[in-house]
């Protein structure tokens, strides 16, 4: 079959030519992906042909041809997955970074004692873009080994696929070279490559913990065995490897160790002014500067399920300028580009800020809005029924074999007791506001599991839609009703019609 | 604080590296295609095959 794909009209040969005519040759990203594109349709178009083909010779072959059809789909598949790959991978190699003194000279360290260099952060603040630039920058390139929760350390060496040699062997085919069965993975191919290459290990703390520990010995020596084929697959040329992590978990030392670690602070504002030049270059300074103010005075805000990064603030920009934004004032215009929760956005927006607000200004207890908000509630054991300003003994014993700090109460409320930690907010006496459901990594889900576990939880907030009967009303206003349910229990319903009641967890104390 | 400015717009590395993933990215389709391609072609060599063995057995039986 003929194909109309002709790499000859897209691959350029840039020896043949000048150094002007290179220059001219060289093309912008947007040009390289246009013309992959055009490459990817034309190679889709073919496999459609070859597929359509493969459909009429099925009529004939019945069942037979199945399997074969099968692996002609999975191939049409393939393009479409690897074009989208590319696209990312071209953005990416195309990104212009902003690089801060200290994280030049970590670079440059790293370049010298030829070691990893780690990079920790938050989201956002351009560990991975750093790998790309690099590779940008030195035209060198680079091989992205993307770790998950299910990501082995053999994997990104090589994997030998024992199922197909066995299918092989059990078709008579000739199974006499193992080598055909090896696949390189990702540290396969930067050892192997025939010049030198940047390897990006990217969220190394997304593996399992011993991932790292396993890899150290291949690190360290750049060469690795392949044990079915006793073949040694060693770097010729040490690529530049960097490892980058977003700190969900502490990495072993002995890969501390070895690596040249950097820390990457969020960006500045002098830093991102720079970023958002270097990007888009053609944004006036009156935008920007506007832009920058009020981007950091959201990040700033408290309690954001998810802070805006830098990749937000850059769309940000390019959107208001599309739309003839000249300067940003006490609004935020299109604030869906940067805020991604809709609980992010009434706050920022102030919508849900004034709704507690008036509750406040009611007297709703506070323990009752942080449940509404979404705050995991909870009343925790006191040392007796007379005393709600003790907690239990076994409290005490717990916060402190965990390290956690407290403020012990004195004189019956003069001094409260408080636990002493970022993310736990006390909303009453004995009563503690942990985390937030919708962003956990905030407060203190461990500490909130410990005491449950240990039945030092006396009851917990529970805001429900369910109607629940009262039986008693003890107070009503405009924004929320206040009573009794036959069991006893204080209700709350809000004007949107949501129920809030405390419901007991541990049996009551000896002393009750 | 002096911030430096690496990979920018216009580079000609960036492009030359561009370029280069372009050109690895088609060969990789081109690959690809092939494979497509050798996958009919052992379809129709089977289609083939059994023409030859029907037409074989036509003839066996007249």
């Amino acid at each position: 079959m003929e194909g109309k794909f002709n790499p000859e009209t897209i691959q350029q040969t840039p020896q043949e030519q000048g150094p002007e005519e290179q220059h001219e040759a060289l093309l912008d990203v947007d040009k390289v992906i246009k013309q992959e594109r055009e490459a990817a349709a034309d190679v889709n178009a073919q496999i459609t042909a070859d597929l359509e083909q493969a459909k009429i010779l099925q009529k004939q072959l019945g069942e037979q041809a199945r399997p074969i059809i099968e692996q002609i789909q999975d191939l049409q598949q393939e393009v479409q997955q690897e074009r989208a790959a590319f696209e990312v991978r071209a953005e990416r190699l195309n990104s212009p970074y902003v690089l801060s003194p200290e994280l030049a000279k970590v670079l440059k360290v790293s370049r010298v004692l030829k070691r990893p260099l780690l990079l920790e952060g938050e989201p956002g603040t351009g560990k991975t873009s750093l790998a790309y630039a690099l590779a940008g920058h030195e035209d060198l390139p680079i091989i992205h080994a993307q770790c998950k929760s299910t990501t082995t350390a053999q994997e990104l060496l090589y994997t030998f696929d024992v199922v197909q040699r066995l299918q092989d062997a059990q078709l008579g085919k000739d199974i006499s070279d193992p080598r055909k069965y090896v696949k390189l993975g990702p540290i396969g191919r930067a050892f192997s490559a025939q010049e030198q290459v940047i390897l990006l290990i990217d969220e190394i703390d997304k593996a399992k913990r011993d991932f790292s520990n396993d890899l150290l010995h291949e690190l360290d020596q750049m060469s690795f065995f392949i044990t079915e084929t006793g073949e040694e697959i060693a770097a010729k040329y040490r690529p530049i490897v960097i490892i980058t992590s977003n700190h969900e978990r502490d990495l072993p030392e002995p890969v501390l160790r070895r690596c040249v670690y950097n820390y990457i602070e969020f960006p500045s504002p002098e830093q991102m002014t720079e970023i958002v030049k270097a990007h888009v270059p053609e944004v006036s300074e009156k935008l920007l500067q506007s832009a920058i103010r009020r981007f950091y005075e959201i990040r700033d805000a408290e309690g954001l399920e998810k802070k805006p990064s830098t990749s937000e603030m850059l769309d940000w920009i390019k959107v208001l300028r599309e739309f003839g934004v000249e300067e940003i004032g006490q609004d935020i215009p299109f604030p869906e580009t940067l805020l991604k929760y809709k609980e992010d956005m009434e706050k920022i927006l102030g919508v849900k800020q004034e709704k507690y607000e008036e509750l406040r200004e009611f007297e709703m207890p506070e323990s009752v809005i942080a449940a509404l908000n979404g705050e995991k509630v909870v009343r925790i054991k006191s040392k007796s029924q007379y005393d709600s300003y003790e907690p239990d003994n076994s409290i005490y014993t717990l916060l402190a074999n965990e390290g956690y700090e407290f403020t012990t109460p004195k004189n019956y409320g003069r001094r409260l007791f408080n636990i002493n930690l970022e993310g736990v907010r006390r909303v009453d006496n004995l009563t503690f506001a942990f985390y937030n459901s919708k962003n956990p990594q905030k407060g203190e889900p461990y500490l909130y599991e410990l005491l449950k576990e240990r039945g030092l939880v006396e009851s917990e907030f529970i805001v429900t839609d369910k109607p629940l009967e009262f039986t008693e009303v003890e107070e009503s206003n405009e924004l929320y009703t206040k009573g009794k349910d036959a069991q006893g229990r204080t209700i709350y319903r809000t004007k949107d019609g949501k129920f809030i009641f405390e419901q007991r967890l541990s049996p009551k104390t000896a002393n009750e | 604080m002096q911030f430096q400015l690496i990979n920018n717009l216009g580079s000609e590395k960036k492009k030359a590296r561009l370029q280069k993933e372009l050109n690895g990215f088609i060969i990789h389709l081109q690959t690809i295609a092939a494979q497509s391609h050798h996958l009919l072609a052992l379809l129709r060599a089977s289609s083939d095959k059994k023409q030859v063995e029907k037409i074989v057995r036509k003839l066996k039986k007249s």
